[in-house]
C-alpha cells in the first residue's frame, strides 16, 4: 500500500494532446475513480500510471519511488482489464497465480496464496476450471483474485464492470468497495459512469477532453458542481438548465418571477454579458408541495418508475442549448414521489426552493454560487 | 388459397433443401476427380495390372503388390526419407514461420514491405522456384559453392546432387522456403487475433518478453499452430513437382519420398498395380499422421 503522487503528467500523440497537465495527489488506501465521457483521457491517464504507455511529461512517485519510466511489471501495482484479460488456455488457478510464477515466487507459497485469494472471493470451487467455464461475474472475481493475489502497492481499474449486465453490475459495485474496505489497497478506478463514480469513490476525478473539471468527494460533486459540465455529468437524470436573465439586485428572473439568489448583481450582470446566466436545478429537487419558487407547466411526457414518476415539460422561453442538441430537445424533467394520477398535457402546478438553484456563467460555464 | 409454386424453397419444412442444392456442383465434383479415382486405385493396387486401360477385364484378385512392397528394402527406404524430410521440412518451416510472422507482427517502418518479402515465396510457382534453386546448388556454378568457397568450408564446388545427405538437405531447404511463408500468414493471423490486453496484464505481471512468448503467445497461437502443422505435414508428403525437378529421387534414391516412388512404378515402370499399393499405402500414412495432430491440436483448444 502505497500513496501516489502523478505531478504534471500530460500525452500528446504528435500535434493530438489527448491529456493535458494532469496532477493528483493520492492518499494511502484512496479509492479514487477517473470518470468522463469516452475520449476524455482517462484510460490513457490509468494505462500511463500502470506504465503501458510513456508519458509525453511529468512525474510519477508511487510510495515515493519515482517509477515514471519504470516497466510495468517494476513499478509493483496490479491492474484490472475491462474485458479480464483471462488466459483461456490456463485454469483458474494458474491464471491468478500467473504474475507470482513470472516472479517466480516458489510453488507451495503460490499455492497458498492462490489459495488465500480465492477465499476472499469466494472462487475457490472454480480453481480448476477454465475462464471460458466461468459466468460473467465469475470472471470478474477471478480478475479481481489475480490482482489482490500479488499483494501490490496499488489496484488500477479500468473500467472493470462493463462488460456485465446491470444487475450484476450493481452486485459487484458493491461487492468491490467491500474488498476496498477489507483489504485497504490504493486504488484508482476508472469509469464511464458516474452512478459507480458516486457510489464508490473517496474522490471522484472528473475530466472531458484531457482536462480535469474537477476533484473532489461525491456529495460536494453533486452539491457543489464546479461548472456546467460536472453538473450535467452527474446524476441521474441529469441537471435541467434553463437561460435566465438578471432581474434588480441580486436574483433572476425565470418562469416570470424574480428568483432571489445568492450571488450579487454585479457578477450576475458579468455573467449576462458574458453568454448569460445559466440556471440549473435537479429533477428531484422540483416538487408538487409548493413554496419557494412556483410555475405552471403542461407535462408533455409522464414515466412511472413505480416508486417515483419523472415528468417532462418544455422549458418554454427559458430553453438552454449551449451543451447540446439533444439536451435542449428532451426538455426538463421533474421527479416527482407523487402518486396521485398525472395526466399528459393537463395543468400542474411545480415548485422549488431557489436555495437549490445552481447558477453558471453560460460562455466559460463556470459556476457563480 | 395456395399458390401452386412447384418447389417453395422458402417453405419452413423445406429450408435445408436449398442447402444440398448449394452444395452438390461442389460434391459432385469433388466426387468425380477424388473419390473415384482413389476407388479405381485401391481396386488396381488389388491386381496385376501394369498398364490400366479402360473397359479391360478385371484381372483376378490379389495381394501380391502388397507382399512385394512390404518386403522391398526400396519401399522401407523411401518411407524413412519421408519421415525424415516430412520432420525436418515442418519443424523448420513451423520455426521460419512463426520467426518471421513474430518479426513482421512489430511495428516498425516498412512493415508492409516486410510482410509481403515474408509471404513472396508463396506467390512464387513451385517449379520456378525449384529451377532456381537447382541453379544456386548447381555443382559447376552455383551460387551456394561460391559462399561456401569464400567462406571457407569448402575449397573446390560441392556436388550436391552427388552426395546422398548434401541432396536430401538440398530438398529440404528448398521446400522449407517455398512452405514457410504459409505458416508465417497463417501464425500472423493468430497473432492478431490474440487481445492485446493479455499482453497489457502480463506485462503489469511482471512477465519479461520470453515469458510472454512461452505463456501467452505460443499457448494462444496453438489452435492455428495445429492446423497448420497438419498442412504443411500433408503438403511435404504430397509435394512432388519440387524433388522431381531437384533430383528426381535420386542419388542412390537419397531423396525418393513415396510420391516420387509412386510416380516412378507408374510411369516410369508401367507398374500399375504396385504403383497404386505405394499410393494406398502412402494415403493410410497421411490419414493416421493428421488424425493423431488434430487429435492432439484440439485437445490444445480451449
Amino acid at each position: 500500500m502505497a500513496s501516489i503522487s502523478i505531478q504534471n503528467v500530460h500525452k500528446s500523440y504528435g500535434a493530438l494532446n489527448v491529456l493535458k497537465e494532469f496532477s493528483l495527489e493520492i492518499e494511502d488506501g484512496e479509492f479514487v475513480v477517473l470518470v468522463g465521457p469516452s475520449g476524455c483521457g482517462k484510460s490513457t491517464m490509468l494505462k500511463i500510471l500502470a506504465g503501458l504507455e510513456p508519458a509525453s511529461g511529468g512525474r510519477i512517485l508511487i510510495g515515493g519511488r519515482d517509477v515514471t519510466d519504470l516497466a510495468p511489471g517494476d513499478r509493483d501495482i496490479a491492474m484490472v482489464f475491462q474485458n479480464y484479460a483471462l488466459y483461456p488456455h490456463l485454469t483458474v488457478r494458474d491464471n491468478i497465480g500467473f504474475g507470482l510464477k513470472m516472479r517466480g515466487v516458489p510453488a507451495a507459497e503460490i499455492r497458498r496464496r492462490v489459495d488465500e485469494a480465492a477465499r476472499i472471493l469466494a472462487v475457490e470451487h472454480l480453481l480448476d476450471r477454465r475462464p471460458k467455464q466461468l459466468s460473467g461475474g465469475q470472471r470478474q472475481r477471478v480478475a479481481l483474485g489475480r490482482a489482490i493475489v500479488r499483494e501490490p502497492q496499488a489496484f488500477l481499474m479500468d473500467e472493470p464492470l462493463s462488460n456485465l449486465d446491470a444487475k450484476l453490475r450493481v452486485h459487484m459495485r458493491a461487492e468491490i468497495s467491500a474488498l476496498h474496505k477489507r483489504i485497504g489497497v490504493t486504488t484508482i478506478y476508472v469509469t464511464h459512469d458516474q452512478i459507480e463514480a458516486m457510489t464508490m469513490a473517496d474522490r471522484v476525478v472528473i475530466m472531458k477532453d484531457g482536462v480535469i473539471q474537477q476533484i473532489a468527494d461525491p456529495d460536494t460533486l453533486f452539491q457543489k458542481p464546479k461548472n456546467l459540465f460536472v453538473a450535467s455529468f452527474i446524476g441521474s437524470p441529469g441537471m435541467n438548465f434553463l437561460a435566465a436573465a438578471p432581474a434588480n439586485g441580486a436574483a433572476i428572473r425565470l418562469f416570470g418571477k424574480e428568483v432571489p439568489v445568492n450571488v450579487n448583481a454585479d457578477r450576475l450582470m458579468q455573467a449576462h454579458s458574458n453568454g448569460g446566466i445559466v440556471a440549473g436545478i435537479r429533477p428531484e429537487y422540483i416538487s408538487t408541495d409548493g413554496g419557494g419558487t412556483e410555475f405552471i407547466v403542461r407535462p408533455s411526457l409522464i414515466e412511472s418508475l413505480g416508486s417515483e414518476k419523472y415528468v417532462y415539460f418544455d422549458a418554454g422561453e427559458h430553453t438552454f442549448s449551449g451543451l447540446n442538441d439533444e439536451e435542449a430537445r428532451k426538455g426538463l424533467i421533474a421527479r416527482l414521489a407523487h402518486s396521485s394520477p398525472l395526466a399528459e398535457g393537463q395543468e400542474l402546478k411545480l415548485s422549488f426552493d431557489p436555495a437549490r438553484l445552481h447558477l453558471f456563467e453560460g460562455k466559460s460555464g463556470e459556476a457563480l454560487n | 388459397m395456395r399458390r401452386g409454386k412447384l418447389i417453395d424453397l422458402a417453405r419452413p419444412s423445406r429450408q435445408h433443401w436449398l442447402g444440398y442444392i448449394l452444395l452438390a456442383p461442389a460434391v459432385i465434383l469433388v466426387a468425380a476427380i477424388i473419390v473415384y479415382p482413389l476407388i479405381i486405385s485401391i481396386d488396381l493396387s488389388f491386381q496385376d495390372v501394369k498398364l490400366p486401360r479402360m473397359g479391360a477385364p478385371r484381372k483376378p484378385f490379389t495381394l501380391e503388390n502388397y507382399q512385394k512392397l512390404f518386403s522391398s528394402p526400396e519401399f522401407w527406404q523411401t518411407c524413412w526419407v519421408t519421415l525424415k524430410l516430412v520432420v525436418v521440412v515442418t519443424i523448420a518451416c513451423l520455426a521460419v514461420g512463426l520467426g518471421t510472422a513474430l518479426l513482421v507482427n512489430n511495428r516498425f517502418r516498412g512493415r508492409r514491405l516486410a510482410r509481403l518479402a515474408v509471404a513472396l515465396p508463396w506467390a512464387v510457382p513451385e517449379v520456378i522456384a525449384t529451377v532456381i534453386f537447382a541453379w544456386i546448388f548447381d555443382s559447376s556454378f552455383g551460387l551456394m559453392g561460391w559462399i561456401f568457397i569464400k567462406l571457407g568450408l569448402a575449397n573446390q564446388m560441392v556436388a550436391w546432387f552427388s552426395d546422398t545427405t548434401a541432396a536430401f538437405w538440398v530438398v529440404a531447404t528448398t521446400m522449407v522456403w517455398k512452405g514457410y511463408p504459409f505458416v508465417s500468414i497463417m501464425t500472423l493471423a493468430g497473432l492478431q487475433s490474440i487481445p492485446e490486453d493479455f499482453y497489457n496484464a502480463a506485462k503489469v505481471d511482471g512477465a519479461n518478453a520470453f515469458q510472454r512468448l512461452r505463456w501467452i503467445t505460443i499457448p494462444s497461437l496453438m489452435p492455428v499452430l495445429g492446423v497448420t502443422m497438419v498442412l504443411v505435414t500433408l503438403w511435404v508428403f504430397r509435394d512432388f513437382s519440387i524433388i522431381k525437378v531437384l533430383t528426381d529421387g535420386g542419388p542412390l534414391k537419397a531423396t525418393q519420398t513415396l510420391s516420387i516412388m509412386t510416380y516412378n512404378e507408374a510411369f516410369g515402370f508401367f507398374k500399375f498395380g504396385y504403383a497404386s499399393a505405394v499410393g494406398v499405402i502412402t494415403l493410410l500414412l497421411c490419414v493416421v499422421a493428421s488424425m493423431a495432430m488434430l487429435g492432439r491440436g484440439s485437445k490444445a483448444m480451449y
